[in-house]
């Protein structure tokens, strides 16, 4: 009876899957080890964590392979993975301050005490194609780690040693000279709640909002923030400080609840902006803050959550970045690519009924056309 | 009568997917009741109490008890739940006899014109439901109900249940969207539902 | 006890059973104020958003060992995100599946309601791209929010009626506004009008699920769900007077249009292929029987 379109679903998607492994593999060259891709691809890895909501590193890595590097794809495979996971427990408040940092600097002061520490950073390399990476062979590799790894060890390469050090906080000492505003008492009160277990309402509490940046899709962060850096939106941000390190996660124990026990540590990067003064409840101006926090080494994500945290701080919602559902509804990677992908659906049903419509208006624009 | 504490009969996974369902069916079709007992016949105080409590409840919820008699199952709730004890008015499921006038129901929680699905569901013990206009010996209040879920009116029999308890539901629901959800639940196993949306009248 | 396990390491039907909790509870608040959209935390699927993961959820914190499970995505059974879909149920449930509307107990659905009659031991769960009926008018959520709350749909209707001011028609195809039990305009999700009118006082208890905008909705059995419209410009079905299905010769279904490859003739089929398939076997042996 001829043409009907919609047949052969299940023989059509083992095809394409099959395509996609071909594809993945047409190349010839040897697989891809998952530890190739956590040691070598580290900050893609951190990415994929940070959007995957999971800290889980080889499973970031995995998902790096599995999606062809595709850094939304590993996301929402890490999320979808992490739905199917338990929730144990919920850690103890990491203070940052314990963290053992491996990069720190401030935009806002020359000297911090404990210094500047640059760490790992390509902020002051010239961007250029770096040949040499196209030839490296193991023997580069250990000739190089042959050199490096005894200057580390008597600590000459700055934070790099075994014990890494921890620092007060740049904002701490501006907080003590009375200079930035004090940390809103109804804020710390409100009840930390989980959007992954209760529904996102707005007005959102600011935990609810640093929960939703900090599983945001990169891009889209930055997007929003830089929208209010350039000029949609007047918050004119310093770089109080930005640092990366590891913070202990602590938990209470199962069975003996006063006691606290050390489960691991994870990755983070922390930033934060000083912003615009602001006058508080007793009148007297002082600087304003925006916080920023995520999985693994990830600045630009860092600063742009610090900003969007200030911007829809504001109380108005004259730009974009400053209204919190405009943020919080379009910044997650996993959300909008799903959303934007959807369309390669089918809508033949809809499609038919707006037909419908469109030659029905047609027939009366042509009749009263007729008419006059 | 089975130990309260004993729940191997209930199986987290496929019981509590056959008694959501069985709740679902009665939540939407106001004064429909249906069975929760396995079939070999039993009941117990708290018997089916216990399996809405196993279905509904975890980390995420609060819960009120109302009047005595409950302090068992509080502790129970806490244990196997872990579903949190609230005033009458913060919690989001409040347990009754309904036997027993409890005027603290009506401060329990009705939601709020945004949110009206904040209001709390009301979970009532009584001693059997029987479909229908069935008055034996005087025991038991018909309850008429309306609305959606109910093609025309709907007639079922409560036995144990206060008239007091009903004038403070009736009162509870009188601004819909805001209101509460009931779930009667006897200690034969028979359940019904009279969701906010329902008009109630009985004799 | 029955093997929880179905496929390697994951939980029956999916969801963790404290997920399954959660949107339990919400659908129980749903059915409670028809129409209202009870907002709730929406876990991620190994389906995208926006492919079907609310009325996934749905589905997954329904479904038990006894059901019979039918997709469909624009009526067929056999497209692509339907096929997906069952297939990631049939994966972590092992239930049984049917094409045959009068045979299953649980349906999902995008963008159709079957042609058979559905009945009182029967769910239909929706996909819902959008749940929010008001979108069309006011991008935020909290004045939406806030227009529910006072029932002031004042705005829709006078986007209704500039519609029929500059077309001389209201244009909305599928998706449209429906108000349920006399209180809350709902989307009915994108199923065309022709399906509007069977979710007026059914038989069948209607479940929407929106996942990535995170609500969940409900029409009981037996409520009020009428569409906007003027009593002079009274709401309308699709027109498809003078067609007929290409296949099963049937004039009282939706129907797709088809541009034929090589002629390029337009053509109609049924859009529900269950039920024409059906409709054909029938004709086949009733032919064979005379």
């Amino acid at each position: 009876m001829g043409y009907v379109p919609i047949k052969g679903g299940k023989a059509a998607i083992e095809a394409a899957e099959e395509l996609v492994r071909y594809f993945r593999l047409r190349g010839g060259s040897a697989p891809l080890e998952v530890k190739q891709i956590q040691d070598q691809m580290r900050l893609a890895v951190d990415r994929v964590m940070g959007e995957g909501s999971l800290y889980a590193p080889f499973h970031a890595a995995l998902a790096l392979k599995q999606a062809e590097g595709d850094t939304i794809e590993a996301s929402f495979l890490l999320r979808a993975y992490r739905s199917t996971l338990p929730r144990i427990g919920y850690s103890l408040v990491a203070d940052t301050r314990e963290m053992a940092v491996i990069r720190r600097i401030s935009a806002a002061f020359k000297d911090i005490p404990g210094g500047q520490i640059l760490g790992p950073t390509r902020d002051y390399s010239l961007r250029l194609l770096d040949f040499q990476l196209a030839e490296e062979s193991l023997t580069h590799i250990r000739e190089f780690m042959g050199k490096f790894i005894p200057g580390a060890i008597r600590g000459e390469k700055g934070g790099m040693g075994d014990v890494l050090p921890s620092f007060p906080k740049v904002v701490d000492m501006l907080r003590a000279e009375g200079l930035l505003e004090t940390p809103n008492k109804t804020e710390e009160a409100e009840e930390i709640i989980d959007i992954t277990r209760q529904p996102l309402t707005f007005p959102a509490p600011r935990a609810a909002r640093m929960q939703v940046m900090a599983r945001g899709e990169t891009g889209g962060l930055m997007a929003l923030a830089y929208s209010s850096m350039r000029g949609y939106g007047n918050i004119h941000p310093t770089l109080g400080e930005l640092r990366v390190g590891y913070v202990p996660l602590r938990v209470h124990h199962r069975t003996r609840p006063d006691e606290v026990v050390t489960v691991g540590r994870v990755l983070v990067t922390e930033a934060e902006v000083i912003a615009r003064m602001d006058a508080g409840e007793d009148g007297i101006p002082r600087f304003t803050l925006g916080y920023g926090l995520c999985f693994g080494h990830n600045e630009i994500k860092a600063i742009s959550m610090a900003v969007l945290d200030r911007t829809m701080r504001t109380g108005s919602k004259e730009a974009p970045a400053e209204d919190e559902e405009f943020v919080l509804y379009h910044i997650d990677g996993i959300e909008a690519s799903g959303f934007t992908a959807h369309w390669k659906l089918p809508h033949y049903v809809t499609f038919q009924s707006v037909l419908d419509r469109l030659r029905r208006a047609q027939l009366v624009g042509r009749n009263e056309e007729g008419s006059q | 009568m089975k130990e309260m504490w004993d729940i191997s009969w209930f199986d987290p996974v496929y019981s509590s997917q056959r008694v959501f369902r069985q709740l679902l069916d009665c939540m939407a079709r106001p004064g429909k009741i249906a069975e929760l007992r396995g079939g070999e016949g039993e009941s117990g105080d708290f018997l089916y109490v216990v399996a809405l409590a196993l279905t509904l409840m975890d980390e995420e919820t609060t819960f009120a008890t109302l009047g005595p008699g409950w302090e068992e199952f509080v502790s129970f709730c806490k244990f196997y739940t872990g579903s949190r004890p609230a005033a009458p008015e913060q919690a989001d499921f409040v347990f009754i006899d309904g036997d027993r006038p409890g005027p603290e129901l009506i401060q329990v929680r009705r939601g709020n014109l945004l949110f009206p699905d904040q209001g709390a569901t009301v979970i009532c013990r009584v001693n059997a439901i029987y479909p229908g206009a069935f008055q034996s010996a005087g025991e038991g209040i018909v309850l008429r109900l309306r609305g959606p879920g109910v093609p025309g009116e709907r007639e079922l029999t409560v036995a144990g249940l206060a008239r007091e308890n009903l004038a403070c539901l009736e009162k509870l629901n009188s601004e819909f969207p805001l209101g509460v959800d009931t779930i009667l639940v006897s200690v034969q196993g028979q359940l019904a539902c009279i969701p906010r949306s329902s008009g109630m009248t009985w004799c | 006890m029955r093997e929880k396990k179905v496929q390697s390491g994951y939980n029956f039907a999916f969801l963790d059973e404290q997920s399954k909790k959660e949107i339990r509870r919400r659908m129980l608040k749903a059915v409670a104020i028809p129409g209202y959209q009870v907002p709730f935390a929406s876990r991620e699927l190994p389906i995208a958003r926006g492919w079907g993961t609310g009325g996934l959820q749905l589905t997954m914190s329904l479904i038990g060992p006894e059901d019979i499970l039918k997709v469909i995505d624009q009526g067929s059974d056999d497209v692509v995100n339907a096929v997906n879909i069952r297939k990631l149920l049939v994966l972590t449930t092992g239930v049984r599946t049917t094409e045959d509307t009068r045979e299953a107990t649980l349906i999902q659905t995008r963008h159709r309601i079957p042609e058979e009659p559905l009945e009182d031991w029967q769910i239909l769960v929706f996909q819902v791209p959008y749940p929010e009926p008001l979108r069309r008018v006011e991008p935020s959520e909290v004045k939406t929010r806030e227009m529910h709350a006072e029932a002031d749909y004042s705005r829709l209707w006078v986007y209704l009626y500039e519609d029929i001011v500059r077309w001389g028609e209201i244009t909305i195809g599928a998706q449209y506004p429906v108000m349920v039990n006399g209180r809350y305009v709902m989307d009915p999700s994108p199923i065309p009008r022709w399906d509007v009118p069977r979710l007026n006082m059914a038989e069948t208890l209607y479940l929407f699920g929106a996942g990535r905008e995170k609500r969940i909705y409900a029409v009981p059995p037996h409520t009020r769900v009428e569409p906007l419209q003027f009593t002079d410009y009274p709401f309308r079905v699709e027109d498809f007077r003078c067609k007929q299905c290409a296949l099963c010769g049937s004039v009282d279904t939706y129907l797709d249009e088809i541009i034929d490859d090589t002629t390029g003739a337009r053509r109609y089929i049924c859009s529900d292929t269950a039920y024409c398939a059906k409709r054909r076997r029938l004709k086949e042996e009733a032919g064979e029987n005379a």
